[in-house]
């Protein structure tokens, strides 16, 4: 046993993170924690990690009692943890980002031939492919969790924590990850890891531990388990599986035709042509930085066309700003919620009237008016199932998953014949997936068209009526529902053909 | 020709004294506190530096005491922004502005006057002759009556290079100045590295102080840091930090100071003349935006 926590409590204020929580990892092993958003996985993790301090319950690492006052305290432990969110400094090298603090030094001087040299030789013994002297600002995510697992190598962690770690990552470099997560743990390091995805704990796990509303409520071997009954212990009930009606396509109501849009240098969208009926959810599917972000710009009307059109209703709306196409039926779920889904620092009721704020009975005349506004933050909030302490709380102290509820029932809610959801339940558990996932559908029904983005390929099976595959900035395929397995949408994605096989 | 030596020896001694802040700029600019209190700290060492030789007549004590001045503004700056959090635009006003009003106050109290003090007596800053250059007739005006702090300014500059980009320390103020929440989640005390490097840096002010009151003759002049200071910050906004780079951008502005200086006398109004410095400090920096969006258009055509 590398570790042992015994009977951890910790309260925030009111609310209690983890109540009385004990477990274990053995030496070799893989261990996973699993729960919704909320379930005080994170918080236990932080407490091993010392970032955050225990109200009671004993930590011993080795067999020997410890007490972390910070991470320092942690790593001198034998305790690493990859964030979810990268610690690195941008404009410096790879080796540079593993040795700060750690210096190879001659006298006050960087020794940098050395210090090249032992990165290489760490990558070279745990097979993490780097080169150490590439700027971290031209990596690509992979790669820089790379350098941020390298580094607490280079500190001789035993014990490595992954928060979250395959929330950014695209469906390759998920794989590439997971064999990672595989290789480590065979080189004798003990791995923990924090994740709601349950396909990557079957693929790795020795055994998982099941958290719910701060506790741990089961322990499982990951062979005398399976997807079912993990996900029915996280949610606590067993998960509605949803009938997808047959589609009732209309009329075309979002188009756009060859578009294009250059930056630095590269043709990130070329000639991208596509069309989105009333009454159907059309899929992009793509490993992340194909140009789908950079196709909803041009059509949202974020960020301007270099030629091309787009089509909202029939009208064309090409490089409009952003207020005329919303106005001419377009609503639209952001890829990231605090940028520009809403503003964190503003309140629910602020958050929700974005976009209707010159709109009777909100606003007469420029004067808002707050008790209507109350009242239409309290019907959403209560529709949407947001938990919030009340509607004049700050958005950013919602948790993910019900910030994404809110600005999707601010999105759904203006009824607008176009919807367009980006990555609309990215970081999110289980529970408001769903709900998220039938309102669309709901919308669907209602004859709305719908234009889906996500990096979650299984979102895109099966919520899609049809899907088209994007890979670097061009529509490679396009696929009805049914026609089409993942395995040559996958080929499709990264560049392949399906006549030539690979 | 003498008046060409002339102009370039009069540009250098208008480089030096900006290349000195601009350095400490640097140097805060790196550690991400934005220091515009150099130019308050610019004022407050050159009137000590004066005030301690005026009564002492002790050139080096007039140094120390500048630096320690000048040290001591830049750690109250630095405090206030790291460690209390204040607003560092407030911050260094309300130093300039204090430095600014306490100069003029005790210039009125010990000396009486609220203009100049240039009392004939008192020598300034001992002056340092390259060996063998007096012989040289261009080269001799050229070199001419530069004190010690003046070649030491831009000896500073390569020392400041090897420390930020060489060794480990400028290596930490480098790497927490990108990202400052990285360095402390491996344990670095980012407060304290920003207030010791920017305290320290501060002492390079100090020197320029010197420079100013003591450089030629021993004088004060009410207002006498003449907004170098700000010059300064302008300088280091244009090399972004690099102390290499200061030597240029501090040249480019000394060079406008000096030519301004020896237009002096001539049909245009003293006025306008005194305007060049700070006119060529937005073209610079107007210039330089617009060349840099020039390229990254390119690179966006470049397909």
């Amino acid at each position: 046993m590398v570790f042992e926590m015994k009977h951890i409590t910790k309260t925030y204020d009111s609310v209690v993170a983890n109540d009385d929580v004990s477990l274990h990892l053995n030496r070799g092993e893989i261990l996973s924690i699993v729960g919704e958003n909320g379930a005080g996985k994170s918080t236990i993790m932080k407490i091993l990690y010392g970032l955050e301090r225990p109200d009671c319950g004993e930590i011993y690492v080795n067999g020997k009692l410890c007490r972390f006052h910070d991470p320092s305290d942690a790593m001198a432990a034998g305790i690493g943890m990859v964030q979810q969110h990268f610690m690195l400094f941008e404009q410096m090298t790879v080796a540079e980002n593993i040795v700060f603090k750690n210096e190879l030094r001659k006298g006050p001087f960087m020794d940098m031939k050395a210090t090249v040299d032992t990165v290489r030789q760490i990558s070279e013994r745990y097979e993490l492919k780097i080169d150490p002297l590439a700027r971290i600002a031209d990596c690509p995510v992979g790669l820089r969790q790379r350098v941020e697992i390298l580094k607490i190598l280079y500190q001789n962690a035993e014990i490595i924590i992954f928060d979250e770690p395959s929330a950014v990552l695209t469906p390759l470099e998920v794989d590439a990850l997971l064999e990672t997560i595989r290789g480590l743990a065979k080189a004798g390091k003990s791995i923990v890891l924090i994740t709601h995805k349950l396909q990557e704990v079957m693929a790795v796990s020795d055994r998982v531990y099941v958290m719910r509303q701060g506790k741990v409520v089961a322990e499982r071997m990951a062979g005398e388990t399976d997807i079912a009954e993990l996900a029915m212990l996280m949610v606590g009930h067993p998960l509605a599986s949803y009938e997808i009606e047959p589609p009732k396509p209309g009329a075309t109501l979002l188009e756009t035709k060859g578009l294009k849009l250059v930056e630095n240098g590269r043709e990130v969208l070329s000639d991208v042509s596509l069309h989105v009926n009333a009454g159907e959810i059309v899929g992009i599917a793509g490993v992340s930085g194909n140009g789908q972000s950079e196709l909803i710009r041009c059509i949202t009307g974020l960020e301007k066309a270099m030629g091309g059109q787009v089509l909202v209703g029939g009208k064309d709306m090409t490089n409009r700003s952003v207020r005329e196409i919303r106005d001419a039926g377009l609503a639209h779920i952001s890829e990231d919620r605090y940028v520009w889904g809403s503003a964190p620092e503003g309140s629910l009721e602020e958050n929700v009237l974005m976009a209707r704020q010159d709109e009777m009975p909100y606003s007469r005349r420029g004067i808002m008016r707050p008790k209507a506004i109350r009242e239409y933050a309290a019907r959403l909030i209560g529709d949407f199932n947001v938990k919030a302490s009340s509607p004049a709380q700050k958005m950013r102290e919602l948790s993910g998953g019900n910030a994404q509820k809110l600005i999707v029932a601010r999105e759904m809610s203006l009824d607008t014949p176009v919807l367009i959801c980006c990555e609309p339940t990215r970081g999110i558990d289980i529970g408001a997936m769903e709900a998220i996932h039938s309102r669309m559908l709901q919308r669907r029904q209602d004859g709305a068209a719908i234009l889906l983005v996500s990096s979650e390929l299984t979102e895109i099976m099966s919520l899609s009526d049809r899907i088209y595959v994007i890979f670097e900035g061009r529509i490679v395929g396009e696929f009805q529902r049914g026609s089409m397995d993942d395995k040559h949408l996958g080929l499709l994605m990264v560049g392949g053909s399906i006549e030539h096989g690979q | 020709m003498t008046y060409l030596a002339q102009v370039i020896n009069s540009t250098i001694r208008e480089i030096t004294p900006i290349l000195l802040v601009a350095l400490c700029a640097g140097v805060c600019s790196k550690v991400q506190v934005f220091n515009i209190a150099l130019e308050g700290t610019l004022l407050m060492s050159a009137f000590f530096a004066f005030l301690t030789h005026y009564f002492l007549h002790n050139i080096f004590l007039s140094i120390a005491v500048a630096m320690v001045v000048a040290m001591g503004m830049t750690l109250i700056m630095s405090f206030f922004i790291v460690r209390l959090k204040g607003q560092p635009m407030i911050v260094g006003m309300a130093l300039n502005t204090f430095a600014r009003g306490f100069t003029t106050f005790l210039l009125s109290v010990i000396f009486k006057t609220k203009g100049a003090v240039n009392p004939s007596d008192l020598k300034g800053l001992t002056k340092f002759d390259l060996p063998g250059i007096k012989q040289i007739p261009f080269l001799s005006t050229v070199f001419g009556s530069l004190t010690v702090i003046d070649y030491l300014a831009f000896v500073m500059a390569i020392v400041m290079f090897v420390i930020m980009y060489r060794t480990v320390i400028g290596f930490r103020l480098r790497a927490l100045g990108i990202n400052k929440s990285a360095a402390s989640s491996l344990g670095i005390n980012v407060p304290r590295y920003q207030i010791l490097a920017t305290t320290l840096s501060g002492s390079m002010i100090g020197l320029a102080g010197c420079l100013l009151s003591l450089g030629r003759n021993a004088m004060f002049i009410q207002d006498i840091s003449g907004a170098r200071g700000y010059v300064a910050l302008a300088a280091n906004n244009l090399c972004k930090g690099h102390p290499l780079g200061a030597m240029i951008s501090s040249a480019l502005f000394g060079f406008t100071t000096a030519l301004a200086r020896s237009l002096q006398g001539t049909a245009i109004r003293q006025q306008l003349l005194q305007c060049i410095p700070y006119i060529a400090t937005i073209a610079a920096m107007a210039f330089y935006n617009a060349y840099a969006k020039a390229k990254s258009k390119r690179r966006n055509r470049g397909l």
